[in-house]
């Protein structure tokens, strides 16, 4: 995963959240987008975090 | 709000999947789901559309043809300069997010006519339109020079004669024909629509999870893509159905068509047209990351903010 695509990943992941908790009191049912946002937020920094301290080497890792 | 009870077929499908069970249904009693879906929802329509202004129907049909035409070019730059996909994947993955699902539509129909929500006739006229325009925009991008390719004529007979075109077309010109003999054959098509599309979502369920080893082989970002391309596509369905002046209804409906991607019609058309572009990264994004997504989350969020208008 290359620095454009986890900006991206974490861009939406935080835009599902904002979004899910500023207007779920209106609108109930963007409480499962709040919910998505979260997980792409936690599954990009587990990436993020493997790729940094897993043990392959570097032109793996950037990858 | 509850989920409707087809979509529980979808997720009861996939969890059988994900337990390893054998069920699965039948080929051909899955291609007969989908032509009695694509018939079901062509022959309403048609019956609808007869009694519909002509000229309204015709202006807002322009629009729609180039609302398709645009979606992939916005997904494209996405898949290409974001994902590093090589252009004629970008360029195929983002044809199926210009075009549309016709199960996706299904769903929402069925949500809507469980709530007595109304929504324009042409609705399904929409559905046919929106499947041709973006396979083009999707083959422009990856071979600018295709009017010259000599495979041209095979092509464009995959486009517009495909089954899912053939059969809504076919569908909608019966049912604008027949009138009130529609009513003979409506206990089939109408009072059958929701079983069938709950057998139907049971053997997609079971397809999407049969893709979730592909979702881990092609990375995060494919996921986020097939979140955020929906959304957008939504959210230009919804300025688009402002514009156009759509009813609530109408409004969730197009929302969900912009939201939804191919994995039939499209799928067949670059088969033929780009045959190098890798078909299992198109149909995971689609089938095993958009269509749940749409069904599971997207759908409810859509009916909620069109509904809006009118409490």
């Amino acid at each position: 995963m290359n620095m454009r695509q986890i900006i991206f990943s974490l861009a939406v992941g935080l835009g599902l959240i904002s979004i899910s908790m500023q207007f779920s009191s209106i609108i109930p049912a963007l409480n499962s987008m709040l919910w998505l946002g979260v997980a792409l937020l936690i599954a990009t920094t587990l990436k993020i975090t493997w790729q940094q301290f897993s043990p392959a080497p570097a032109h793996v890792k950037a990858r | 709000m509850q989920l409707d009870i087809v979509v529980g077929f979808f997720i009861f499908g996939a969890i059988a999947q994900l337990l390893r069970s054998d069920l699965r249904l039948p080929e051909t009693l899955y291609k007969s789901c989908t032509i009695f879906l694509l018939l079901a929802i062509g022959l309403k329509g048609g019956y609808a559309l007869a009694q519909s202004e002509w000229q309204e129907v015709i202006g807002k049909s322009a629009l729609i043809i180039i609302f398709g035409a645009l979606l992939p070019l916005l997904a494209y730059p996405l898949l290409r300069f974001i994902g590093g996909l090589p252009k004629v994947d970008a360029a195929a993955t983002a044809a199926h997010y210009g075009s549309v699902s016709v199960a996706t539509y299904a769903v929402a129909v069925a949500l809507a006519e469980s709530i007595n929500l109304e929504y324009e006739p042409y609705l399904p006229l929409f559905v046919a339109l929106l499947e041709v325009p973006a396979i083009f925009t999707g083959i422009l991008l990856a071979k600018p020079n295709f009017w010259g390719d000599k495979n041209r004529s095979e092509i464009l007979h995959e486009i517009f004669l495909n089954q899912g075109v053939v059969l809504l077309i076919g569908g909608i010109i019966l049912g604008a024909w027949a009138g009130d003999r529609i009513d003979r054959v409506m206990p089939f098509f109408g009072e059958l629509f929701h079983g069938i599309l709950a057998l139907f979502l049971l053997e997609m369920g079971r397809q999407a999870a049969t893709r979730i080893d592909a979702i881990k082989r092609y990375g995060l970002f494919l996921t986020t893509f097939g979140v955020f391309m929906p959304l957008v596509g939504a959210g230009l369905a919804w300025a688009l159905a402002q514009f156009i002046n759509l009813s609530a209804g109408g409004t969730f409906l197009l929302m969900v068509l912009g939201s939804s991607a191919s994995y039939i019609a499209v799928p067949a058309a670059m088969k033929s047209a780009l045959p190098d572009a890798d078909a299992g990264l198109s149909i995971t994004a689609s089938l095993a990351i958009t269509f749940p997504f749409n069904v599971l989350v997207a759908i409810p969020v859509y009916l909620a903010l069109a509904m809006r208008d009118i409490i």
